[in-house]
């Protein structure tokens, strides 16, 4: 008994018949499958979304002096964290400070000492209208306050392109600033 | 014991075998039957056909001279179906007199030429999709087979005026974007609710692809049908059951993401630079096992490397169905499966010059949050169906289902962590539901359900319930006046929310379909849909990283959908086919939940923040322009979606859907491409970028779809390529979407 399977009728030709098979599907079809191209080619020459350019840095250097060095120091227990923070917004309650995306802030600064001078490199050029030391005080993810602002220029921290921005401020444990602050700060 | 009780016993038992066996004395006492014979357009006998008397469990198969006989017919007037792969499906009334032999002949037309597609969702009964009072949109098994479709959220990417937002599913812009609030869409498996158990959102690997019949999208809110939930619409996956012969199938497939085109993200991470595999392989069987019995059987595994650092997945999934017809009259589905899916998951990036990295969030001393998790996650299902015609105008169908979630997060090691670190989650439930045809053209179905989820996770507080159980009842009522069929149904759900605190909700619908000649349907429609908040959206308790408070007193969501539309489709036997539904819908929703920040309580927690309307249009067309060979379609949906509380665009809706393609087979080689186009979000919400680099950006989506393949010897061979134009796009904020890939997928059928 011979099997009958059924095979497509391009395959159950000799592989010469089956390539002028395929010259003659191209030939009829060429029209139809230019046209697609052309339809899709301008589709493709939008490649969508892509990194934006590298954005212009600049570098920020602040002296830190402590007032009342080291009376005003609280017990280290007491001393959550201590940052340097450069906000692109003016603050109106400790929950700001979860607009991470808005500010930058250094690594954690040294304890009891008098003077500290800090770095921040490749920050984002702009303007910085509330900078100055942040103090956790407390194990709550809001016990933030600061004890130290910068109020050089108007307390107004600008960074440009390639430039180093250096700034001096003072802190104090015993005597920080208002916060929030003031509508006019 | 006393006489009485050996009285009710006995009741107890004859009512128990009647049950079980099936069938009224009367639908048995009548030998009268339906026969007839099945051929195509040329005459020749079609064998194999499925033969069904809707609304009963009675049914055949033709033989291979084409003839069918359905025995120990039911008195009485209805419709007979005759299906089969290939071919349009044709219901034709039949009328069964006592004692006699009705004679019904069919003549199935290719499905190339002309398709009449079968839909339960929107009444709950069988009914032919051009003829429905709503706007319903299917895909068919074939139509995931032959675009590769790996799961059910690849699969909605397909259905016009559907679009997928990360895992979200929008449907006629419902859902936007709303950071793991409960789902908006109602997944239905087989007409159950399937949403899982702990949040109350759509496991889309819950089902195998392989074990689809079908998948059926209502566009609109469906409460006033299946409950909670259904708020923008519903998607509906009805499985397979046993053919008449052994099959089996056997699929592999396996490819790579093309490497990051951009160099900067090459530098961020190296392994973008090389191709990053993904594939998989899947085994179906499904046999009959007695005269009256058949099984269907599926095993697949899936590995994904993701274009994305610390994305992969591995899913493997056995799912079953058995099936057994107890009696002429009764029939039993029994669906189980099981899957489990490792997989790092990718939540928000590092911004968009690193967009291939997870971010962190540092917040000094105070810890930090990653942009990925690693999860275990493990579902299982067990779903027992059971139906029998009570007589022959009647049809009792009684469903239940238990589904469960396990969610364990991975060590470093990638070993599960105790499950009392996750999540772990049950729901259970069932629905008995009636069907009685009172008169030729009228039908009355009526039904009530429960449900209850039993829920514990390490993101909800101590005071959380373990779950908020449902009683509802619903009846539908449908009238055929002449070419006009009316209908209008009610629902009632209660949810005990807390104790001694319930949530009633009471949700319309009313429809109309009108007939305009043979090609043309009108639809108006009105409907009604809530969405009760999740356990865990009302109790979530978390102080890890971002705090996020609970908010015991949300409100449900709700919707009202107002719909105006025509549906028309070629003549049958002109050769050609061409379809076109055309709509126009406003909905209006009210106490979207979303998570926000409130200042007040220093935390995040979800609240109910808005209420929108969304209005617009759609426009779906279908044809086969050539009967087998070619076959196109295009779908644009235009969307005004507006937040009513600040007057602005609601965010993450696109304005303009658009979504084409088709099939051609060209000799031996069938080539076929789909393109999904959704222009760029006139807003996105800005809370998640106050902490998520370049949260803020979106884009549009243009993504081209393309595949090649040839069969022989009875194996087929499928060159996809997604993304074919490798078009980058954010899938949701901070998330970049799947660049170009390709895979060969290779299947054969025994």
């Amino acid at each position: 008994m011979n099997p009958t399977v059924r095979f497509p009728a391009f395959f159950s030709t000799a592989p010469q018949h089956a390539c002028a098979r395929l010259r003659a599907i191209a030939r009829r079809c060429w029209l139809r499958l230019a046209l697609c191209g052309a339809a899709v080619s301008p589709l493709a020459c939008d490649q969508g979304f892509a990194p934006p350019d590298e954005p212009a840095t600049g570098t920020i250097v602040v002296d830190i002096t402590y007032e009342n060095y080291p009376d005003a120091w609280p017990p280290d227990e007491e001393i959550y964290e201590l940052l340097f923070v450069a906000l692109r917004f003016v603050p109106k309650d400790t929950t700001d400070f979860l607009q991470l995306n808005r500010l930058i802030f250094s690594d954690r600064l040294q304890f009891r000492v008098e003077r500290q001078t800090i770095t921040l490199e490749d920050v984002e050029a702009g303007v910085y209208p509330y900078s100055g030391v942040a103090h956790k005080y407390g194990p709550d993810l809001f016990d933030w306050r600061p004890i130290g602002l910068v109020e050089e220029n108007g307390g107004i921290l600008v960074v440009s392109d390639g430039q180093t921005t250096r700034v001096s401020m003072s802190a104090d444990f015993l005597d920080p600033p208002p916060f929030p602050p003031p509508d006019d700060s | 014991m006393t006489l009485r009780k050996t009285w009710l016993l006995r009741l107890a038992f004859g009512l128990c075998a009647w049950w079980s066996l099936g069938g009224t004395p009367a639908v048995q006492a009548q030998q009268s039957a339906i026969a007839g014979r099945i051929v195509d357009a040329a005459g020749n006998p079609l064998p194999g056909v499925n033969v069904a008397l809707l609304e009963t469990t009675h049914g055949a198969a033709s033989a291979a001279d084409g003839t069918y006989r359905i025995a120990a017919a039911p008195i009485g007037s209805w419709r007979l179906q005759a299906s089969i792969v290939g071919f349009a499906t044709e219901i034709r009334p039949v009328e069964v007199a006592e004692g006699e032999t009705a004679r019904v002949d069919f003549v199935l037309r290719d499905a190339a030429v002309e398709a009449r597609e079968i839909v339960v969702t929107t009444t709950r009964r069988t009914e032919v999709a051009g003829e429905t009072a709503a706007s319903i949109s299917v895909l068919s098994a074939e139509d995931l087979v032959t675009r590769n479709v790996l799961a059910l959220d690849d699969a909605l990417q397909y259905v016009p005026g559907v679009q997928l937002t990360g895992n979200e599913v929008n449907i006629r812009g419902s859902s936007g974007f709303s950071y793991n609030t409960g789902s908006r869409v109602l997944l239905l498996v087989d007409g159950m609710p399937m949403l899982s158990p702990d949040a109350e959102r759509i496991p889309f690997d819950l089902i195998p692809v392989h074990q689809m019949e079908r998948i059926e999208v209502l566009k609109g809110p469906g409460s006033a049908l299946y409950g909670g939930g259904a708020l923008g619409g519903i998607i509906h996956v009805v499985t397979k059951t046993y053919p008449d012969r052994p099959e089996t199938h056997l699929e592999a497939y396996g490819g790579a993401y093309q490497p990051a085109s951009h160099e900067v993200w090459r530098r961020e991470w190296e392994e973008a630079a090389n191709p990053r595999p993904l594939g998989g392989v899947s085994i179906n069987h499904a046999r009959p096992l007695s005269a009256n019995a058949g099984l269907w059987a599926n095993v697949n595994y899936r590995y994904d490397a993701s274009h994305l650092n610390m994305n992969s997945s591995r899913n493997v999934q056995a799912f079953s169905k058995f099936s057994w017809r107890a009696s002429p009259d009764s029939r039993l589905h029994v669906l189980a499966g099981a899957s489990r899916n490792t997989s790092d998951t990718f939540i928000y990036w590092n911004g968009a010059r690193d967009a291939l990295n997870p971010g962190t969030i540092e917040i000094g001393s105070s810890g930090s949050s990653s942009g990925a998790t690693d999860n275990r996650t493990q579902h299982f299902s067990l779903m027992p169906a059971y139906s029998n015609a009570l007589s022959s105008r009647t049809l009792l169908q009684a469903k239940t289902r238990l589904t469960g979630v396990v969610i364990q997060p991975l060590d470093s090691e990638k070993k599960p962590k105790p499950v009392s670190d996750g999540t772990i989650g049950f729901r259970y439930g069932g629905e008995v539901q009636l069907d009685y045809e009172p008169a030729p053209g009228r039908y009355v179905i009526a039904g009530v359900s429960g449900d209850a989820n039993a829920a514990t996770s390490s993101f909800t507080g101590d005071d959380a319930p373990s779950g908020q159980p449902e009683i509802a009842a619903f009846a539908q009522w449908e009238e055929e006046i002449g070419p006009v069929r009316l209908a209008g149904g009610l629902r009632f759900d209660s949810y005990r929310i807390q104790q001694g605190d319930a949530l009633r909700k009471l949700s319309p619908r009313t429809s109309a379909a009108i007939g305009l000649g043979e090609a043309w349907t009108l639809r108006l429609a009105y409907g009604e849909g809530f969405r009760a908040p999740s356990v865990l959206e009302r109790f979530v308790e978390s102080s890890d990283y971002l705090p996020i408070v609970s908010n015991p007193d949300l409100k449900p969501e709700t919707s009202r959908n107002y719909e105006l539309g025509v549906r028309g489709q070629s003549a049958a036997g002109s050769g050609l086919f061409f379809s076109v539904d055309a709509a126009l819908f406003l909905s209006q929703y009210r106490e979207l939940i979303e998570p926000k920040f409130a200042p007040e309580r220093r935390s995040f927690r979800f609240a109910n923040f808005t209420r929108a309307r969304i209005r617009g249009g759609e426009l779906e067309l279908r044809a086969r322009l050539a009967p087998g060979r070619v076959s196109l379609y295009a779908g644009y949906t235009w969307l005004d979606a507006q937040d009513l509380e600040i007057n602005e665009p609601l965010a993450f809706r696109s304005t303009h859907l658009l979504k084409a393609g088709g099939d051609w087979k060209i000799g031996p080689i069938e080539v076929g491409a789909d393109f999904r186009w959704a222009s760029d979000p006139k807003r996105v919400d800005s809370d998640f970028a106050l902490f998520v680099p370049d949260a803020e950006l979106s884009t549009a989506i243009q993504v081209l779809d393309a595949r090649i393949g040839s069969s022989w010897r009875g194996v087929s061979a499928t060159l996809h390529i997604r993304n074919a134009l490798n078009y980058h796009y954010l899938s949701r904020p901070a998330l970049l979407g799947a660049p170009r890939h390709a895979f060969l997928q290779i299947s054969t059928r025994f």
